[in-house]
């Protein structure tokens, strides 16, 4: 018996000692990967691509629902994006706050005659509308039908062959629309989809729809929230990018080929995890086609985002988020240990299946046992001690490295004291909020098993103002 | 198990040592900036005083004497970025003057990749004309970075000599270098006019092939359009997408039997740049043509066309009018739409 | 001598315009974006408004339009200093009202001769 929990327990440690050890190559490939992409575009000089008539158009989709709050400020955001050739097409899903009216009031709008094409399946669409003031702005409006359905009709009357899917509370830098089509020019036969970073606005300071100066959030959950951010896109995708296995790009700033995206049906309509769903069968469609191709994450372009600040919202959203994962992970689960996949098959599925989608069942159960083993005298102190060191410190060092990775290359955060408390976080990180995370992702997983689909719904705080607005969507990292 | 401890316990020494490591040159260089804040902001000063007097560097040799070299060649590369004309030209001195030219093209042969990429990027910057052989044997770099850098500053430095290198580095289908360096072919104009006919007529792969016939419209060379229309039967759709394009540019009315022939080309894309390149052409014999298209399967041509018929005046409203009343239900949908946009005076997106 | 408002949000830029064009005796007020701009020519009163296109929060063809809808600033010149130099980019300025389009990079003397000039036509 003693011999069997021993087993169990040295199971668990060689679990989580391969899970640090993984971590810890990913974040060696990123930091590399992360110092070539540096060097390479340091000196590149992004104002003057704004004159070329060679760079493609894109289509910018923000879907809106229930945002009368903030969307006029987003969208004007969205319209001082540094781009030679783009549309900002805005999809109202069906809100019933007056969404539509603030719309038209702020920007002139005047219906137009509809036509589009109907590329993809999407709920009925009521109207278009265009803008007297800005010629590149296009407002659909359209019966409630989720964001993955408002996604698709915006691809539908979009016009330029590249699209952009945003949030419509998330800020996109002036030059990151520039930066993040770098890719898709210079390899134009292979790019078909790119993402950029998303970093965690809380704390820093808003004016009219930019960030004007980066700071950090003084309380505990979006501080912690700033370091996760940081230690998933630095070194995760980073590195995930660097092997050309990119599983998720962030549905609060990616960029598609319009295309390619067309050709594998659009977003899942109904989906709980859209963006990571799109990428899945995007991968999956590209490899069984056996065609060659690139998806890329790149560190620099940013989209600031506004994460939950109360404990209900982050527990909702990190529920949706578990089960929106789980759900791209099943619905493709063809592709796990396949070696007709490739990498993906053989190394990038596998461990979203292993690490991801069970971490939580497996971790929460890691911990149980081994404190009750612990309390029953099955394993001594000095193995719990290792256990313990394994699972938590290591964690720890690791996000530390993420936030060395940060203060290496983009430096962001310019004050000391802001980095010293991201350090700290990375440790504090381990005082209830991994636990926490760690509760609602595996009770994600329960809903799943249950058949649980419906949308969580977030409350934001919206930039700007303190009214608060509802949204059924919120920024994947 | 022991190990297993150690190795940890070495691995957390490690990044504990890196952060105190990293604090501290932090720390050291916010120190060093602060000391050196006053003493910059007059470098500064200086470099701004150029835009007056270009002959006074003494402060600035100075300056590069004393070791703040790296400081006074960004504060430059900054204020050269935004100049052009004469003001320019005197940038170009200052850099000679105080041998941040010889410097630069020194350090295209370093060892490190980015440090050459970087001279490379300065040199164009700096706009002289000594670095044009020195970036050409860039252009032949092992690092694939280094020579788009090195083509992308020829290209800047705008002289005629290095064109044949810069050319054959465009041509691999990298879109980003020609978007960088797009208008300066173009100012170069009619120097360069010869050279991009000539490999026009001889393009071997079909990404330079597209690359010429774009360089040709964006250049807007007149005496290309006969080449451009034999290349309009391309077997690559691409090519045939950017011919229509061209010709669209350059505007010359000879080509509208090609581009009415483009019109019913196999491929939606070549069609729609068919139909989109006719409204620039402003020639009423192709209304007809551009009727039909707007029962083209194809979404994008309808709406071309019809926004191209639009462009054509009185003649081309009057077909949209027609085909408005008694057209397929889709093409109705179209026009319907390009006639309110026309009527409130907001362009068609695309 | 005149005063001038230059909205720029390229702070290198704006250093460049504000020593040169003090050198000359312009008093020169900086607005880094559009909504800026348009209280500043409330308050000051500019005789030339030296504007970029693309800026945050508000754009310069919004501003521009705003300041020649309003009586009290329709007369003020606006030259506009933009990275777009495409023909559309400056054929649209224009037609929006300003008076002048340079494309950056640019070059004072040019820039100066502009700048005279607009001021003498606004006399």
């Amino acid at each position: 018996m003693t011999d069997v929990i021993f087993g169990i327990n040295l199971f668990m440690l060689g679990y989580f000692g391969f899970i640090n050890a993984s971590y810890l190559c990913l974040l060696i490939i990123s930091y590399f990967s992360i110092k070539k992409y540096r060097r390479q575009t340091g000196h590149e000089r992004w104002r003057q691509m704004i004159q070329s008539p060679l760079t493609p158009g894109v289509s910018v989709l923000a879907p809106a629902f229930d945002e009368a709050a903030t969307i006029e400020q987003s969208v004007r955001s969205l319209l001082m994006l540094k781009y030679p050739k783009f549309e900002v097409v805005v999809v109202n899903d069906g809100s019933q706050d007056g969404t539509l009216a603030t719309l038209k009031t702020a920007f002139m709008l005047q219906p137009v005659p509809l036509d589009l094409e109907t590329r993809l399946p999407s709920e009925k669409v009521l109207g278009i509308y265009r803008s007297l003031e800005h010629p590149n702005l296009v407002v659909l409006d359209k019966y409630n039908g989720g964001k993955a359905d408002a996604l698709n009709a915006g691809i539908n009357v979009s016009s330029y062959p590249l699209i952009c899917s945003t949030d419509a509370d998330s800020l996109i830098e002036g030059e990151a629309l520039l930066k993040v089509v770098r890719p898709f020019m210079e390899k134009p036969e292979t790019t078909v989809a790119v993402g950029g970073i998303v970093r965690v606005a809380n704390g820093c300071e808003i004016a009219s729809g930019q960030v004007t100066k980066v700071g950090l959030a003084g309380r505990y959950l979006p501080l912690i929230q700033t370091v996760e951010y940081l230690r998933a896109f630095l070194f995760g995708r980073a590195g995930w990018s660097a092997l050309n296995s990119l599983l998720i790009i962030s549905g609060a700033f990616g960029v598609f080929r319009k295309d390619v995206v067309v050709e594998v049906g659009g977003y899942r309509a109904g989906s709980v995890g859209e963006d990571v769903e799109l990428v899945v069968r995007m991968h999956r469609h590209l490899l069984e086609a056996g065609r060659k191709y690139e998806m890329q994450f790149l560190p620099d372009p940013v989209c600031w985002t506004e994460v939950p600040e109360s404990l209900a919202m982050l527990g909702r959203q990190r529920n949706r988020w578990q089960r929106g994962l789980i759900e791209s992970l099943m619905l493709h689960r063809k592709m796990f240990f396949n070696p007709k996949f490739g990498t993906i098959g053989m190394i990038g599925v596998p461990y979203f299946f292993i690490f991801e989608m069970f971490a939580p069942v497996l971790e929460i159960a890691a911990l149980v046992l081994a404190i009750a083993s612990l309390a029953l005298g099955y394993i001594d102190l000095a193995f719990f001690g290792l256990f313990m060191t394994i699972t938590v410190l290591f964690g720890s060092v690791l996000t530390t490295g993420s936030v060395l990775l940060e203060e290496v290359s983009f430096r962001r955060h310019l004050k000391t004291t802001e980095l010293l408390k991201m350090i700290a976080a990375g440790f504090a990180e381990n005082l209830g909020y991994r636990q926490l995370n760690l509760w609602w992702r595996a009770s994600g997983c329960l809903d799943y098993l249950r058949g649980k689909t419906a949308w969580g719904r977030m409350q934001r705080r919206g930039f700007g103002n303190s009214l608060d607005g509802q949204t059924q969507d919120s920024d994947r990292f | 198990m022991f190990a297993a401890i150690a190795a940890i316990a070495l691995l957390q020494a490690i990044v504990v040592l890196a952060v105190f490591s990293l604090l501290i040159e932090r720390l050291a260089r916010n120190f060093y900036a602060k000391r050196s804040e006053a003493r910059l902001k007059d470098y500064e000063r200086h470099i701004l005083g150029l835009l007056v007097d270009p002959t006074d560097i003494g402060r600035l040799q100075q300056a590069v004497d004393a070791g703040d070299r790296t400081f006074v060649r960004e504060k430059l590369l900054q204020q050269s970025e935004q100049l052009k004309g004469i003001d320019k030209e005197h940038m170009t001195d200052v850099f000679l003057r105080l041998g941040f030219v010889e410097q630069e093209i020194g350090a295209l042969k370093s060892r490190g990749w980015w440090r050459r990429l970087e001279a490379a990027v300065n040199l164009g910057n700096m706009a002289s004309q000594d670095a044009v052989r020195p970036l050409i044997d860039a252009a032949k770099d092992v690092n694939e970075d280094v020579r788009l850098a090195a083509v992308t500053s020829l290209g800047r430095l705008g002289t005629a000599e290095g064109l044949g290198v810069l050319l054959d580095a465009l041509e691999d289908g990298d879109q980003w270098t020609p978007a960088k360096i797009l208008e300066i072919l173009v100012s170069m104009g009619p120097k360069i006019e010869s050279e991009i006919l000539r490999r026009l007529a001889g393009g071997q792969s079909p990404m330079s092939r597209k690359l010429y016939v774009e360089l040709c419209g964006h250049l807007r060379i007149l005496a290309g359009v006969e080449l451009l229309q034999a290349l309009a039967d391309d077997t690559d759709l691409r090519v045939r997408t950017a011919v229509a394009q061209a010709l669209g540019i350059i505007g010359h009315d000879s080509a509208v039997g090609t581009l009415n022939g483009l019109l019913a080309d196999k491929e939606c894309l070549v069609r729609a740049e068919a139909a989109r390149a006719l409204g620039g052409l402003g020639s009423v014999e192709t209304v007809e043509y551009l009727q039909q298209a707007l029962d083209d399967p194809d979404w994008q041509v309808r709406r071309n066309a019809a926004v191209s018929l639009c462009r054509l005046g009185p003649a081309g409203k009057d077909r949209l009018q027609a085909a408005f009343e008694s057209g397929t239900a889709q093409a109705q949908r179209t026009v319907a739409h390009v006639i309110e946009l026309d009527r409130l005076g907001i362009p068609v997106i695309g | 001598m005149a005063r001038i408002l230059v909205t720029e949000d390229e702070p290198y830029i704006y250093k460049m315009l504000e020593f040169r064009l003090n050198t000359l005796g312009h008093e020169i007020s900086l607005a880094t974006n559009g909504e800026q701009a348009l209280a500043l020519v409330d308050s000051i009163r500019p005789d030339l408004v030296l504007l970029d296109v693309m800026m945050p929060v508000m754009g310069g063809f919004q501003v521009l339009r705003k300041l020649k809808e309003d009586d009290g600033t329709s007369s003020i010149p606006v030259i506009i200093l933009s990275a777009k130099g495409q023909e559309k980019d400056i054929v649209a300025g224009l037609e929006h009202g300003a008076f002048d389009y340079i494309t950056k990079p640019f070059s004072f003397p040019e820039l100066i001769a502009r700048i005279d000039r607009a001021l003498a036509s606004a006399k």
